[in-house]
């Protein structure tokens, strides 16, 4: 599974605005901080998800695109056996 | 006329098919210009194998699969998902759009047969794959490489080969337009910037001609560890070579990658005096190697490219076979050159398998001595060599052999190279023979009036494999063989009733198993003589589908009953002639 976070996508947007309760105008806690990561990680995870799955379900119907995916799993396929386009 | 040829392998791979590509543009030419049309081939490669553009003559335009790309971004978390995806679909797009007439699939691997079946074109030469992964050859040569995988080596015929008669090439090399200039002359190119830089480092050798001695050429890298022969081994030879004569000069190629590792082995030489002059390093580019190697005398090699290159030279080609290294279906490929091999069990090993043994036993048992005295004897000609040779047993030593058009290995020290050849080598031999003419006849190829002129060639293939065996013990092999074919050929036709009778109930379970019971009793039978043992691989097929309909089993018997009546018919008629041809011999032997 890839890493959502660190993950970008041409069809990325840039992630809304979080309202926060305001119930301490001191500095966040290191609780708070890492439920915010967390919800800017989920919020931006979740649009990359709804666009590509539009994409994938588009795919997913077309012969051609499966064919050009099972192009790509030989190319898996090569790597893990060690192929090596070389200059030798 | 527009062709593609995709080949999707590495750089030694893709010099490999020089003939072949040759053979294509020489039929293309010929094609189009009955129709009064331009010609274009485009070669469709790997991301760091398009230099071979500068050597492989007639190329119009070279195209790149991004493999490299392909593979990182497809396991990179930090690259777009569909960035792959899109590189790949690019690539089609373009090519579709290119509206190819040919194509020509020189990989034979399913990623190059999915893309291959992907790209619109009239007609597909090579594995090409539908969406339902249903699978076309287009030519009887491919369907046969794909069944070759299962062969014994000495049963296989070289890959250069079958492309080379894939693409029309073994027609084309009985015109006799090419009787005197041979079609694999000229199969890579030189260039003037190449031969230039080959000028100045023949200049920096100091090599003289007059002085006697030979211009080797040494190439000590591959690709794989598991191929090379080790430094160690190199180093030895080189001094037992430079030694033996004081004209002798070694070029020690590389690349400009590989510059440091060869510098340090031409510099070890530093501490022995002068025959450090006698020693060079050589980091060159493609160009500049098919230019050298035209002046090298020898070139000895693992399995690489400079092999390949080697063999499209006028140098001798010497190939250390260790590791993964094919010679028979993927050695040199030019008359007269040789390669040694280990008589290791374990090899040739996979590709992609790690070596499982404590030592590299397959280039240990190479001993650098013995190979040194039998570089030393190729030198002083081939009468030594031979000589040489026949005394070696700790390992296999082969000679190309091309008499019959297509490279066969023949030992130059086995048993039956210096003993009476056995029933089963020559079996071998007059099959090879059989399948080849079998072959270029199912592709349209092969006109059987030039029947005598194939015997002959049969007939010289045999003699040059053979040396020592008499003509008569060669009459009395080939008559045994004779008697067993012809029974062979009455149980196929009885087969072949058996089948005409349930066709029209191969829907009944109880005809179809007394059918399968024939095949395998068959089987049984003709695999148990060297002479009809080949029926067993395609009789196997049919007995191992027990998940197709009916009909489909019913069809692939029929076929493969068809092909082994004509496999048998040809090698029938090449015996008689072989035969005769011995007879002729006799007779002018006896006045």
């Amino acid at each position: 599974m890839k890493n959502m976070n660190s993950m970008r996508s041409r069809f990325a947007q840039p992630a809304p605005v979080v309202a926060v309760p305001v119930a301490n105008m001191g500095q966040p806690t290191s609780c708070e901080n890492s439920q915010l990561e967390l919800l800017s990680r989920l919020t931006e995870a979740s649009v990359i998800i709804r666009s590509e799955a539009e994409r994938i379900k588009a795919i997913g119907v077309s012969d051609r695109s499966v064919r050009l995916l099972r192009i790509l799993g030989e190319a898996i396929e090569e790597q893990r056996l060690g192929f090596q386009a070389d200059t030798k | 006329m527009k062709v593609l040829v995709v080949n999707l392998l590495r750089l030694g791979d893709v010099i490999s098919m020089a003939s072949a590509l040759k053979a294509l543009r020489l039929q293309t030419e010929q094609s189009a210009g009955a129709a009064n049309e331009p010609t274009e081939i485009h070669l469709l490669v790997n991301r760091g194998v398009e230099s071979v553009q500068e050597i492989l003559p007639g190329i119009d335009r070279v195209h790149i699969f991004e493999r490299n790309r392909l593979q990182s971004s497809l396991v990179d978390a930090n690259r777009p998902m569909f960035e792959a995806y899109d590189v790949l679909e690019d690539l089609v797009e373009s090519l579709s759009q290119e509206k190819f007439d040919a194509i020509y699939n020189f990989t034979h691997n399913r990623l190059s047969g999915w893309l291959t079946g992907l790209i619109p074109a009239t007609k597909k030469v090579g594995l090409a794959m539908d969406g339902t992964g249903g699978v076309s050859f287009g030519s009887a040569w491919f369907r046969h490489l794909n069944q070759q995988v299962d062969f014994e080596e000495e049963q296989s015929f070289h890959h250069s080969d079958v492309f080379f008669a894939a693409a029309g090439g073994l027609a084309l090399q009985r015109e006799r337009r090419f009787q005197e200039a041979h079609i694999l002359d000229g199969v890579l190119r030189e260039t003037p910037a190449g031969q230039r830089r080959a000028l100045e480092v023949l200049k920096e050798t100091g090599f003289d001609p007059a002085q006697g001695g030979a211009l080797i050429a040494l190439q000590i890298s591959t690709s794989d560890i598991k191929k090379e022969w080790g430094d160690e081994k190199y180093r030895e030879l080189v001094l037992h070579l430079v030694a033996s004569h004081p004209g002798h000069r070694v070029l020690i190629l590389g690349a400009p990658n590989e510059a440091m590792r060869i510098r340090d082995f031409v510099e070890s030489f530093d501490n022995h005096g002068r025959v450090k002059e006698q020693i060079h390093a050589a980091i060159v580019s493609l160009p500049t190697v098919v230019s050298l190697l035209e002046v090298c005398h020898l070139v000895i090699t693992g399995d690489t490219s400079i092999k390949h290159i080697g063999s499209a030279s006028s140098a001798t080609v010497f190939e250390i076979a260790a590791g993964s290294a094919d010679p028979f279906r993927t050695g040199p490929w030019k008359h007269g050159d040789f390669v040694i091999a280990s008589r290791e069990a374990c090899r040739p090993c996979g590709h992609s398998e790690k070596c499982h043994r404590e030592t590299h036993a397959c280039s240990d048992t190479l001993p650098a001595v013995e190979v040194a005295r039998l570089v030393e004897a190729l030198l002083s000609g081939r009468d030594e060599l031979a000589r040489r040779a026949a005394r070696v047993s700790a390992f296999d030593i082969y000679q190309v052999d091309r008499s019959e058009g297509m490279a066969q290995l023949n030992s130059m020290n086995s048993r039956s190279h210096n003993e009476l050849a056995m029933d089963r080598d020559v079996a071998l031999s007059v099959e090879r023979s059989a399948r080849r003419l079998v072959l270029e006849s199912r592709d349209g190829r092969w006109d059987r009036m030039t029947m005598g002129t194939e015997t002959r060639l049969a007939f010289s293939a045999l003699l040059s494999k053979f040396p020592t065996t008499s003509k008569v013990d060669l009459r009395h092999l080939l008559g045994g063989g004779e008697t067993y074919l012809r029974h062979a050929e009455g149980l196929v036709r009885s087969l072949r009733i058996q089948l005409d009778r349930v066709k029209e109930s191969i829907q009944d379970p109880k005809r179809v198993h007394e059918l399968v019971s024939s095949v395998a009793v068959m089987r049984s039978r003709l695999g148990k003589n060297p002479w009809t043992m080949f029926a067993i691989e395609p009789l196997m097929s049919v007995l191992e589908d027990d998940r197709s309909a009916p009909f489909t089993r019913y069809r692939r018997l029929a076929d493969t009953i068809a092909d082994l009546e004509n496999r048998i018919e040809m090698a029938l008629k090449l015996i008689r002639g072989i035969d005769a041809e011995l007879m002729t011999e006799d007779s002018k032997e006896l006045r």
